[in-house]
């Protein structure tokens, strides 16, 4: 069954190139430099541009809000071509790509499988990389998401690449120097999410600690090191082992501006007993309890505020927003008063 | 063809009060004529927008000739109208690209685009014709369905693409076929390279 595509109307045209899934619309890019530029005239609805490495394979996912938009290629690494597969020799590189149908069923079925000589998978991953990218009028966000079962050494690097995730198993630690060395792949690391525990702990001068923003799952011992250190804008740890120690140095570094200079937001979700009445249990920090008479509102904008929200006995969050005061429900509030400059504490008993 | 022999669209009878039914008469470009009810219409802007300003009346449409559609036969216009009246009453999708479009091929097109290519191409050229934009949207769907899982050398046999060569082939052929002095020169110019001569003039 065969239709003349290039001989339909040109409102048709674009049409069915929009309706295409992602890996289809790149594939048919291939076929003709003329295919290629109406690709590229055709709006392309995708999000992200991911990588995923999972034990030797790399997966590209062209992921939408619309999963008939969505589609992925698994990139494979191979002495030799597969009979099955289709060679196709890039035009102007030269470098020759397996093209076939995805087979595995516990894949996503719209997948296609791309194998490149292992001799030269660097460029020629690199060119196909190129390839897509070109397509977009609008790039997506790139994002690596590496598995621990991953070499790093098969680990390719494209410019642009700053958003990085570490995935993995709550209940298996991954090793630090293995997660140290993979966030400093990154040149700028803008956006890091790590899902897996890490042990031994992150040194205070971890790469992590640059990210602009952070999500760590399970934050655990970090907790010492990382928020301490942390230089970013914005960053949440979650089930963190965070002292009372702890939290004073990072409440005093933050209020003696010996640190979180380029802080928005900051919050630590602890298992830790944090002292329920901050007035009266961290006087390291001079904190005093809250009265509102002594602030008038108009104040508003000069101060910051610290969100605790307490929601169970074993869990703290603690919240550090610049330029910011919630007046919440439910809210417990206390005065800090550091160098003149008007602080207030806002802790959320459930 | 006269308008009892012409092949009318089933209409249903029961959705539209008798004393408003309005149809109008049309004839494709062999000669095949069509009565469709004026509410089908509206899914075509051309056809919807051609009626009003004809400002045709219920007589005019028995006694004056039907409207003839000069660009499309009888066997695609059929497929069209028939779709025009399953779809009636329905709004007309609204594109501005802002988000993707969703479009599912319900079943009832689905069995109607159940046709061979050839004739599929030819409802795709006649809904963006008339401008019946969701009839265009479910046959483009098909159309991009095609190409599920094809590999760029299938994706080519499938759409009919030429590749990069054939197309320089194409266009020198075209361009010849212009001017025929052009390959005069270019085969003298040949001759003379494989002559040793370092220039044409």
């Amino acid at each position: 069954m065969t239709i003349k595509l290039l001989r339909l109307p040109f409102l048709a045209l674009i049409k069915i190139v929009e309706f295409m899934r992602s890996n289809d619309r790149v594939l048919i890019s291939f076929c003709s430099s003329k295919m290629e530029k109406l690709v590229k005239m055709v709006k392309w609805h995708i999000d992200s541009m991911q990588y995923v490495c999972h034990l030797r394979q790399t997966i590209i996912v062209l992921r939408s809000a619309n999963r008939d938009y969505s589609g992925s290629f698994i990139i494979e690494a191979v002495y030799e071509f597969n009979e099955n597969s289709e060679i196709f020799t890039d035009e102007i590189s030269g470098w020759q790509y397996g093209f076939s149908k995805h087979q595995s069923i516990d894949q996503d079925e719209d997948s296609t499988s791309v194998q490149v000589l292992g001799e030269t998978q660097r460029f020629s991953r690199m060119i196909f990389h190129n390839r897509i990218r070109n397509l977009f009028q609008t790039q997506p966000a790139l994002e690596v998401n590496v598995y621990p079962n991953f070499e790093l050494s098969e680990l390719f690097i494209f410019e642009g690449m700053n958003n990085f995730r570490l995935c993995g198993d709550a209940n298996h630690d991954t090793s630090a120097n293995y997660a140290e060395a993979y966030f400093s792949k990154a040149r700028n690391l803008n956006c890091a999410v790590v899902s897996t525990p890490i042990s031994p702990g992150l040194s205070s001068r971890s790469k992590l600690t640059t990210a602009k923003y952070l999500y760590f799952e399970n934050t655990s011992d970090n907790a010492k090191t990382l928020p301490l250190h942390f230089n970013g804008q914005r960053a949440i740890f979650h089930r963190c082992k965070c002292d009372r120690k702890t939290l004073v140095a990072i409440i005093q570094r933050w209020l003696t501006n010996k640190g979180f200079q380029n802080l928005h937001a900051l919050e630590i979700n602890s298992y830790g007993t944090l002292p329920h009445r901050f007035g009266q249990n961290l006087p390291e920090i001079d904190s005093r309890p809250w009265d509102r008479l002594r602030r008038p509102e108009v104040f508003e904008n000069e101060y910051s505020a610290w969100k605790i929200p307490i929601t169970q006995p074993s869990i703290t969050i603690i919240q550090i927003l610049k330029s910011r005061v919630f007046f919440e429900e439910k809210t417990e509030n206390i005065d800090l008063v550091v160098n003149g400059t008007l602080l207030k504490f806002a802790i959320i008993v459930p | 063809m006269s308008v009892e022999n012409a092949p009318v669209v089933d209409v249903d009878e029961a959705a539209i009060p008798v004393e408003k039914k309005m149809y109008y008469r049309f004839e494709s470009n062999d000669k095949k004529e069509f009565r469709v009810s004026e509410l089908a219409i509206q899914q075509s802007e051309t056809l919807n927008r051609l009626v009003e300003a004809m400002g045709y009346t219920s007589e005019d449409v028995e006694n004056k000739p039907a409207i003839a559609i000069e660009n499309i036969d009888g066997k695609t216009l059929k497929l069209v109208f028939q779709w025009c009246e399953h779809h009636k009453g329905e709004a007309i999708p609204v594109d501005d690209g802002s988000v993707p479009k969703i479009v599912e091929i319900p079943e009832f097109d689905a069995k109607l685009m159940d046709i061979d290519n050839g004739l599929l191409f030819k409802l795709i050229w006649a809904a963006d014709y008339l401008n019946i934009v969701q009839l265009l949207n479910v046959s483009c769907k098909k159309v991009a369905n095609m190409a599920q899982g094809k590999t760029p050398a299938q994706l080519r046999r499938v759409y009919l693409l030429p590749s990069d060569e054939e197309d320089e082939a194409a266009k020198r052929a075209a361009q010849e076929a212009q001017d025929p002095r052009a390959r005069e020169v270019e085969e003298e110019f040949e001759e003379r390279k494989r002559q040793g001569g370092n220039s044409f003039f």
